[in-house]
């Protein structure tokens, strides 16, 4: 049945084109008959009216090339064919190399929470790193919102490299997914120490630093 | 996502050939299209992120980033698309990390930032909107400028984003409600 509250709440999805012919036809007929939501419907059109023709360029007000091209290395050591079979083996190197620093990065994380079970000094983060604020009483609570960021973050990580998983060697696969599994398992062990204490703020870093790995290491698995 | 600015076919030839060139690694070509498309990425990492400077950043990122993965662009898409995406891709990362360790908003207000060359509307009704839209929370600015700017379906924006359908939905929702606000409509 259709009703003012729910067509007046469809309507983002009339003015967008969004809704299928009958529900369009639904709407129609209670627009002719409401004020108010054809004044919400006018209003929603004007304002898409307005996005629609912001213009497409805006020039910086610096220049910004040099600074782009500055970063710019040689194209031969850059261009990563679809299937570059004479690349397996340095990507396979590179890959190693970052799986030995996880391992140790990761095992270090987990003593670390294992050990002090939080009740440390809270240890010092980089200069550059603000993490959520840890709320006196709860900083398990105060860190969820974070971690549903970094949880979409590395959904959205984890489906883009599973499609580019066919592009990468046997080899790379292999060491990006038991790093992964160490850094599962460093989360999970993070979380049974924050569920233990969940005042601490130091085991909250930790829960951070140990997302940042994970994170960084899919954004650098898709750049593979 | 809307189509872009189609290019007639001498251009689409012409912009595959500097493609080419940039793609074994010639510099000067690879400046020209920054030079052709660098407009349209500020503008877009501008409304994004809704902060010059970082737009600025930003922009220069994805340029870097074009360079480095240039050898998979097949073609397939007109290059300022497949750019467009780096762009939009960069700018979501970017902002989901920044949102988890910052949990705030560096919204400009310098309007000086949005000048353009090319303004078929009012300048005073514009520049209230791209105010208004950078003084958005990071998901709903992100949501608006992405739908009701760029073109992108919910889909699409949930895909990138990493979110539900349902959540961009409700952000957009939220934007158009706080647009409203803002601009006293």
């Amino acid at each position: 049945m259709t009703t003012h509250a729910s067509v007046f709440a469809r309507l983002d999805d009339y003015v967008g084109g969004e809704l299928s012919e009958g529900e369009r036809r639904a709407v129609r007929a209670h627009l002719e008959g409401c004020g108010e939501c054809r004044a919400e419907e006018a209003w929603l059109r004007s304002l898409l009216d307005q996005a629609r023709f912001l213009p497409r360029e805006v020039a910086p007000a610096r220049e910004l090339w040099s600074g782009v091209a500055a970063r710019l290395e040689p194209r031969d050591e850059k261009v990563i064919p679809l299937r570059p079979r004479s690349l397996q083996l340095p990507r396979w190197m590179l890959a190693a190399a970052a799986a030995v620093v996880l391992v140790v990065a990761s095992s270090a994380i987990t003593a670390r929470v294992v050990g002090t079970a939080g009740r440390g000094p809270v240890a010092v983060l980089p200069s550059n790193t603000a993490r959520p604020a840890a709320v006196e009483g709860s900083a398990l609570a105060a860190f969820r919102p974070g971690e549903v960021e970094y949880e979409k973050a590395i959904a959205e990580l984890t489906a883009v490299l599973q499609t580019q998983r066919d592009r990468l060697a046997p080899e790379t696969v292999a060491t990006l997914e038991a790093n992964l599994r160490i850094i599962d398992e460093a989360i999970r062990q993070s979380k049974a120490a924050l569920r233990a204490d969940p005042n601490s703020r130091e085991l909250t870093q930790m829960l951070a630093d140990v997302y940042d790995t994970k994170v960084e290491m899919l954004q650098r698995a898709v750049q593979l | 996502m809307a189509t872009l600015l189609a290019d007639p076919p001498e251009r689409t030839a012409a912009a595959a050939s500097v493609v080419r060139r940039a793609q074994e690694g010639d510099t000067a070509a690879f400046e020209q299209l920054y030079r052709e498309n660098l407009n349209r990425v500020y503008a877009l990492c501008l409304r994004l992120c809704g902060d010059a400077v970082k737009a600025e950043e930003h922009t220069q990122d994805v340029f870097v980033r074009a360079w480095e993965r240039l050898g998979s662009f097949e073609g397939k898409s007109a290059f300022s698309t497949w750019l467009h995406r780096i762009a939009v891709n960069l700018v979501l990362g970017e902002r989901r990390s920044e949102g988890v360790r910052a949990m705030k908003v560096f919204a400009t207000d310098d309007l000086e930032a949005y000048e353009s060359p090319v303004n078929p509307r009012d300048p005073g009704e514009r520049l209230d909107l791209e105010r208004a839209i950078a003084k958005l929370p990071p998901g709903a600015r992100k949501v608006f400028v992405l739908h009701d700017v760029e073109g992108y379906r919910h889909e699409e924006i949930a895909r990138m984003s990493g979110s539900a359908v349902g959540t961009c939905k409700a952000q957009l929702h939220r934007a158009r409600r706080l647009l409203r606000e803002a601009l006293g409509l």
